[in-house]
């Protein structure tokens, strides 16, 4: 372990790293998370660290920022080594965290936020006037314009990821690690954070960014480190890797067809047929239709309306004008009676809208499904176990416990019993937003092939999503977004990623839809 | 082959390192069975006439009693709600008990209560699910307006006396087990099976552990919210009239403490107040804990203020358990 360290020392006249870790081990109670992983940080650098679910990102995270122990190893910081790291030694060193979700205080300003623990003083306390300029000159060097007067409460997502990442800056910290920043973020706000990312590396300051995207990962990390199953895969410069390279270290194999064949010709009636639907201030006069086994993708920035357009078609938004048919029936205006009807929506917000925490995964599994596991009028014990058995087994979830608290359950794991939750009452029409959203690679193919099947068994599917390549890669027609209007309507065989981002991003000439495929 | 050997360790890790937070979760449902074990042991040392079949038969009675109403408040509280105005249901149902005993018209009287309970439940409900006001508001509420309504109702006029059959009821027994023991074990035994296999029952803790959770699953939050009002009301209701039988008259203060005392036995029982977990078993042993508990400082000759220390105590040991427990599960 000693020549371990003495061996990573940097050459004479390089200059030390900013952070290095060489031989890191943690295991929980016994099962090993990280075994023999090391890390390396330059200043100046972004650095990615990419892996399936599971992989050990998280466990690495809190190791470098004191949250966790180390079994085993050592962590350098600019050249100084600890084999433990507090919390509060981890900031007085200049690590500092953005998380995925925010430690803000919402009735604080944005400046009170940032200097949170060290409130600059005044002649009597807390000076406010000192807090908000020194608020926007950290803000200007990020290229903002944000009031630090204004309240946390009022801001979007993005601002406060910014305040977050603020905040770091106020603590002149030197190493920012940043957890996948951008699953909260639609495409603008993504450009936003990814420049402030580079002005931040320009300050020589070193970046630890995590992400699923990897489009992302190849395009702003100037290395990225991949980690599978708690060990160390390798280091390399994204320049020299392509997706395919970089899914492959991940998965540790290659995906022959990471996306599921999707061909062959269908015409027939419409099993969802939406015609101008119009949802107060949200969206407007959006008609479509998707026929059965077909597969219907949504595209569009954050807030053009493929959320709402989900959300509408199962009574959960105002429905102001407009018809939802299912086939030829008309759509009822509860999730409930949808549900009876065949038409079932898998919301966006997992953890909001989606998951029952600290309730088992078969509670979570057989909550919309308890009608069909009735003898008389109780539930019968045995047809629920059958239930979930059979779900567990059809969607793969792991760890196949099902007595298992869904919150310890991986990201893409709970992905899974959500989608088995809805998907087992075989619905005829089925309404996915955003459904590999903070999935891993694996999951992500897993669920691709889970809606493809449920297509060719007949069912009408309309998937919206911001990522673009999974829309090109599983629809058959792909319709687009754009401040509520329905903009286009794309099919496969002419769609193009640039084709959409175009669509979803400037203002149609002609007004009214633009329907390019019948 | 490895791929098993992989998933059964992982599933092995999943369980040692729920051990500490199965232990929490085990400790706040059944702590009040050992506070119960270990009160009847202080019990057979410092005050054996707390044995007397007389004692142990008014235990029973006023656990059976306060019981009911806390089989309501525990519906309430999982679906993240919770009932004050159950102790102004509670003495106004025994009002209209009393008022029957010289009437005698059982029809009038069943309809009475019926409209009690409809009247309270829906207003409640109303109040929290149409206009989203807090529970604790719109239910502290009704308890004022309800206990008003009893007054204006009765002028003020407080005493009368139960009519004979409920007396019989009230104080009677069958098989030697007292009568309000038997209606309260069979509730109890209704609702476990109601919590555990109907939709009802999972809706409850769907709803009160993710609201939005459940209304995008489908679940009839609003329906599932209103039915948790009748519930308290019925059982305040039903809770109110075996008070008035077994105590034999009826007066202002019949119902008093059973709002705070039936939240206090279902959160000693482990019915959490964030909702969505706990149940009927649980807060069945938090109502015989509770009543034990005063009744041995009774017995014992201590001050009846030592009681609400005692109580009060026992309820912030109970929910600091539960705060241990949902630590210990996010970690």
């Amino acid at each position: 372990m000693n020549a371990a360290a003495t061996s990573g020392k940097a050459a004479p006249g390089e200059p030390a790293p900013l952070l290095r870790l060489t031989g890191i081990r943690k295991s929980f109670s016994g099962v090993p998370a990280l075994r023999d992983v090391r890390f390396e940080l330059r200043s100046g650098e972004v650095h990615a660290i990419a892996g399936e679910n599971g992989a050990g990102k998280s466990t690495l995270i809190k190791i470098i920022s004191g949250a966790y122990t180390p079994d085993a190893g050592t962590i350098e910081i600019r050249g100084e080594a600890f084999s433990t790291l507090s919390p509060r030694q981890a900031r007085a060193l200049g690590v500092a965290v953005v998380y995925q979700e925010f430690n803000l205080l919402p009735y604080l300003t944005v400046a009170e936020n940032m200097f949170l623990g060290d409130l600059p003083g005044g002649r009597i306390g807390y000076s406010a006037r000192r807090a908000t300029e020194r608020a926007a000159a950290i803000l200007d060097r990020l290229g903002s314009k944000l009031d630090p007067t204004r309240l946390v409460s009022e801001l979007t997502v993005a601002e406060q990821q910014l305040v977050e990442i603020g905040a770091a800056l106020a603590l002149d910290a030197q190493v920012i690690i940043m957890d996948e920043p951008s699953t909260v973020l639609d495409n603008d706000e993504l450009a936003v954070l990814h420049d402030v990312v580079r002005r931040l590396r320009r300050e020589g300051r070193g970046i630890i960014y995590i992400s699923h995207r990897l489009d992302e990962v190849l395009g702003l990390a100037d290395r990225v480190t991949v980690f599978k199953d708690g060990e160390y895969v390798l280091t390399v410069p994204t320049s020299e890797m392509t997706h395919d390279s970089l899914i492959r270290a991940m998965i540790g194999r290659d995906l022959v067809d990471f996306f599921p064949d999707r061909s062959g010709e269908r015409d027939a009636k419409p099993l969802l047929a939406v015609d101008g639907l119009t949802v107060p201030k949200k969206i407007f006069g959006v008609s479509l239709g998707v026929r059965p086994g077909e597969i219907v993708g949504v595209a569009g920035l954050g807030g053009s309306g493929k959320t709402t357009l989900c959300r509408a078609l199962v009574g959960l938004e105002e429905r102001a004008a407009g018809t939802i048919r299912i086939g030829g029936e008309a759509a009822p205006s509860t999730p409930r009676a949808c549900a009876r009807a065949g038409l079932v929506m898998v919301p966006e917000d997992r953890k909001a809208h989606g998951v029952f925490a600290g309730h088992s995964l078969a509670f979570n599994l057989t909550i919309s499904a308890l009608s069909r596991l009735k003898s008389l009028l109780l539930i019968s014990p045995p047809r629920e176990r059958a239930l979930v058995d059979r779900a567990m087994a059809e969607f793969d979830v792991r760890p196949r416990n099902p007595a298992l608290d869904i919150t310890k359950l991986s990201g893409g794991n709970q992905q899974k019993v959500v989608l088995g939750r809805w998907l087992s009452g075989e619905p005829r029409v089925i309404v996915l937003d955003e459904p590999t959203r903070g999935v891993d690679v694996g999951a992500k193919s897993e669920i691709y092939r889970l809606v493809e099947r449920f297509a060719t068994g007949g069912a009408a599917v309309l998937i919206a999503s911001s990522d673009v390549t999974e829309l090109l890669g599983m629809c058959d027609r792909i319709v687009v977004f754009h401040q509520g209007r329905l903009v286009a309507d794309i099919p496969r065989s002419e769609a193009t990623e640039e084709g959409i981002i175009r669509a979803a991003t400037i203002a149609p000439t002609v007004s009214g839809n633009v329907r390019v495929a019948a | 082959m490895s791929e098993s050997i992989a998933l059964d360790r992982a599933a092995a890790s999943s369980r040692a390192t729920t051990l500490r937070a199965r232990v929490l979760d085990w400790l706040s449902q059944y702590a009040a069975f050992g506070a119960i074990v270990v009160t009847l042991l202080v019990a057979a040392v410092m005050a054996p006439a707390f044995f007397s079949p007389g004692n142990i038969r008014a235990v029973l009675i006023q656990t059976a009693i306060l019981g009911i109403v806390v089989l309501g408040q525990t519906v309430a509280l999982i679906a993240r709600g919770l009932d004050m105005s159950v102790s102004a249901t509670m003495t106004f149902a025994a009002v209209l008990v009393g008022e029957s005993a010289s009437s005698g018209n059982f029809g009038l009287l069943a309809a009475q209560l019926a409209i009690l309970v409809v009247c309270v439940g829906l207003a409640n409900g109303l109040l929290v699910t149409w206009r989203q006001v807090p529970p604790f508001v719109a239910t502290f509420a009704l308890l004022i307006v309800v206990d008003g309504a009893r007054l204006a109702y009765t002028h003020g006029q407080s005493a009368n006396s139960a009519p004979e059959w409920l007396a019989q009821i009230g104080s009677g027994s069958l098989a030697g087990v007292p009568i309000p023991v038997l209606i309260w074990l069979a509730l109890l035994a209704i609702l476990f099976v109601a919590l555990a296999l109907t939709s009802w029952g999972r809706w409850l803790y769907a709803v009160g552990s993710n609201r939005e959770s459940a209304r995008h699953a489908g679940i009839p939050v609003n329906a599932v919210v209103m039915s948790t009002f009748f519930v308290t009301a019925l059982a305040a209701m039903g809770a109110g009239v075996l008070q008035a039988g077994y105590v034999g008259y009826i007066d202002n203060t019949l119902g008093a403490n059973y709002g705070l005392n039936s939240m206090a036995a279902a959160i000693i029982g482990g019915v959490a107040f964030t909702g969505g977990r706990g149940g009927v078993i649980g807060s069945a042993m938090g109502a015989l804990l509770l009543t034990i508990l005063v009744n041995l400082l009774v017995v014992m000759g201590l001050d009846l203020f030592w009681q609400r220390i005692v109580q009060g105590a026992v309820l912030v040991i109970a929910v600091v358990i539960q705060g241990l427990r949902s630590r210990a599960e996010q970690s």
